[in-house]
């Protein structure tokens, strides 16, 4: 699969604060990429690089083998930005705004109500934006980029404030794009929306890529094998976490379980959430 | 990139829709076309047509001329003031119509001496001269004035530049007036100051809202909310987008400028300086407008940038008029041009080439523009 998007040694400079620092990944045709960071990792800032929204300090920015902000006439055809606020002209209604960009893109006004179907939002579509919930406005956004179905799609926090059942509609259409070619950059602080739908994943911090892999590779290698244990002591309910990683603390579940009354025993099993606290430096202690 | 027409038509029609539905703008722009409106209710409207009565005490040469430049003009009419009635030793007019009395004995006159400097002639002794009283109705002198520009050459002829005459100006109801052609003058001037005045006024206002203001707020609007940077992510290029703002802003301004114009003074029409000092005076503001979108990163910064601007202007203005130093700064602003052409331009018909600093004001929008297209791919949509 060929790289659709490339960063080379990206850096952005607010003053003297960096943003990114040297940041160099690829992202495949065809991908569902999931970019985290904690937040002021610089992950917003990156992606307004790849929109041509600021100019990169130094470093090379690639998308679809033309260079960004140079060509960025030629790019933004390609793209769709899903932004992590709403956008949206407050005073049309939901239909209105999609048409408006169904015109700018030249694409037939049928479409309109094909994209509003598919984030079920019909019965709202003649509704002006501000009488909208914060979820409906989100499903609103991302219909409004998937329009003209870009080859490229951006989201910031897509499936933020969205119930459920929106959630798992949004993150069912995305997967549905990627089956269909698109390439899809998604920032996300939902973990189980990143093991779920992602097919890679790049951790940022403080500006800094800290590792790039696929989830379930992520997991395997960072994941540490714990066990909780519950016993009863002289009428008393105690509870210790024990790695089996650790000598000593094998020996001391092979005690508990020996010596002890013991009520409850759990293996407790690595979360692709734990991987990222760890990599980021907030693992619990 | 050539500018689309199918991209411009979309994102005028876009700025248009959204317009429509903000009833804030739409009701000030109703309320400077009401203002006209009641400017142009309130303006004295034409006066009904009286006659004049030319009443002499004696017969003379000069009657005899009055009465033959009359005979053309049948609303004039010369007569002796034995012909006139008389109750309680008081003369009786027609209530609606002027009279001019000559009162005195023009044949009795000694030679008139030479006059002074001023052509005027002093040393008469008051019963020497002949006492002329100018009698209207109601309270405007500007009535008897059309009759006055028929009596005083036809008495100038008469007399040369040394006619003898003392002269007093009332209100047919008999209260008194002041001085009658100072009087006359003062009034006409400022009744055509006020009209042109007020309605260069209405116009700067009109520009200023749907050029200006407007263009500051609903940029910096989208642009705060971000609707700017999904709008530069279409296929629409930022000049079409800064263009579209420039062809709506204008089509406004220009529209309920000619709606003003149309109440206030339709004349103007037909006065090809008044459409090139408003379509630069659009352009310009509009162009002042963008930049102060792009300066400010909110709406509510972009708001107080525009109040500063107008007071700022103001300031120098004033300054300007105090300390000399301070012209050239006004000389930059291209409203030092914009304003006394717009005024010119509603008063009279001045060809272009004799327009006084319309090149100035063309050079300095044309800074303006290039400053603002800059800014606004720069860091207007960011």
């Amino acid at each position: 699969m060929s790289d659709v998007i490339v960063l080379d040694q990206l850096v952005v400079r607010f003053g003297r604060f960096v943003a990114v620092d040297r940041l160099s990944l690829s992202v495949r045709k065809g991908e569902l990429f999931g970019f985290l960071g904690p937040n002021g990792a610089g992950k917003t800032t990156t992606i307004r690089v790849l929109i041509g929204g600021r100019a990169p300090s130094s470093g090379r920015v690639e998308v679809a083998g033309l260079r960004m902000p140079q060509q960025f006439d030629r790019i933004k055809p390609l793209f769709g930005y899903v932004p992590d606020t709403e956008n949206h002209i407050e005073e049309f209604s939901g239909r209105e705004n999609l048409e408006l960009f169904a015109r700018l893109y030249g694409i037939p006004l049928s479409e309109v109500g094909r994209v509003l179907a598919k984030l079920e939002l019909s019965e709202a579509a003649n509704l002006p934006v501000r009488a909208y919930s914060k979820g409906m406005r989100r499903k609103l956004l991302i219909a409004r980029e998937i329009l003209h179905r870009p080859r490229i799609l951006y989201l910031d926090e897509p499936t933020a404030n969205l119930d459920a059942h929106s959630t798992e509609l949004v993150r069912r259409m995305l997967r549905e794009l990627v089956a269909d070619g698109t390439t899809v950059f998604i920032t996300t602080h939902d973990m189980q929306e990143v093991e779920q739908i992602c097919d890679r994943v790049a951790i940022l911090c403080r500006g800094k890529l800290v590792e790039c892999d696929t989830p379930t590779n992520f997991v395997t290698r960072h994941a540490e094998r714990k066990v909780a244990v519950q016993y009863e002591r002289s009428g008393e309910v105690l509870r210790e976490r024990l790695d089996l990683d650790a000598e000593p603390e094998r020996n001391r579940l092979a005690d508990i379980v020996r010596h002890e009354s013991c009520v409850r025993l759990h293996s407790q099993e690595f979360q692709f959430e734990d991987v990222f606290l760890k990599l980021t430096g907030q693992a619990y202690t | 990139m050539i500018p689309r027409p199918r991209m411009l038509a979309i994102l005028v029609g876009r700025e248009a829709r959204r317009l429509r539905k903000n009833p804030s703008a739409l009701l000030l722009l109703g309320l400077l076309t009401a203002i006209a409106v009641l400017l142009s209710l309130s303006r004295p409207g034409p006066k009904p047509q009286m006659n004049c009565w030319v009443v002499y005490s004696e017969a003379s040469p000069w009657t005899d001329l009055l009465r033959q430049r009359a005979a053309n003009n049948p609303r004039i009419r010369v007569v002796s003031m034995a012909e006139v009635k008389s109750l309680s030793g008081f003369r009786v007019y027609p209530p609606h119509d002027c009279v001019i009395e000559l009162v005195g004995q023009v044949s009795n006159l000694p030679a008139p001496p030479e006059p002074d400097q001023n052509g005027q002639i002093e040393n008469l002794p008051h019963d020497q001269k002949i006492n002329l009283r100018f009698l209207y109705p109601g309270n405007d002198p500007n009535v008897i004035a059309p009759y006055l520009q028929w009596f005083w050459p036809a008495t100038a002829e008469h007399f040369g530049s040394t006619a003898p005459f003392a002269a007093t100006t009332l209100p047919i109801t008999g209260t008194s007036c002041g001085a009658v052609m100072e009087r006359l003058k003062q009034s006409s001037i400022t009744e055509l100051m006020t009209e042109e005045f007020i309605a260069t006024i209405l116009l700067i206002i009109v520009l200023f809202v749907t050029c200006c203001h407007l263009q500051v707020s609903f940029t910096s609007q989208d642009r705060e909310r971000g609707t700017l940077t999904a709008l530069v992510l279409t296929p629409a290029s930022t000049t079409e987008l800064l263009l579209s703002r420039y062809i709506f802003h204008l089509s406004l301004g220009w529209t309920a400028c000619a709606v003003i114009i149309g109440i206030l003074r339709p004349v103007a029409f037909a006065h090809p300086l008044f459409w090139v000092t408003t379509a630069l005076a659009s352009i310009g503001l509009v162009s002042v407008g963008t930049v102060m979108a792009a300066l400010a990163r909110t709406q509510a910064a972009a708001g107080v940038l525009s109040l500063c601007y107008m007071l700022f202007g103001g300031v120098i203005f004033y300054l300007a008029t105090k300390f000399s130093a301070f012209g050239s700064l006004k000389d930059a602003s291209f409203e030092s041009y914009s304003l006394p052409l717009l005024f010119l331009s509603l008063k009279q018909n001045l060809p272009l080439e004799k327009a006084p600093g319309l090149i100035n004001l063309a050079g300095l929008v044309a800074a303006w523009t290039v400053a603002a297209s800059w800014l606004f791919r720069q860091r207007g949509w960011r």
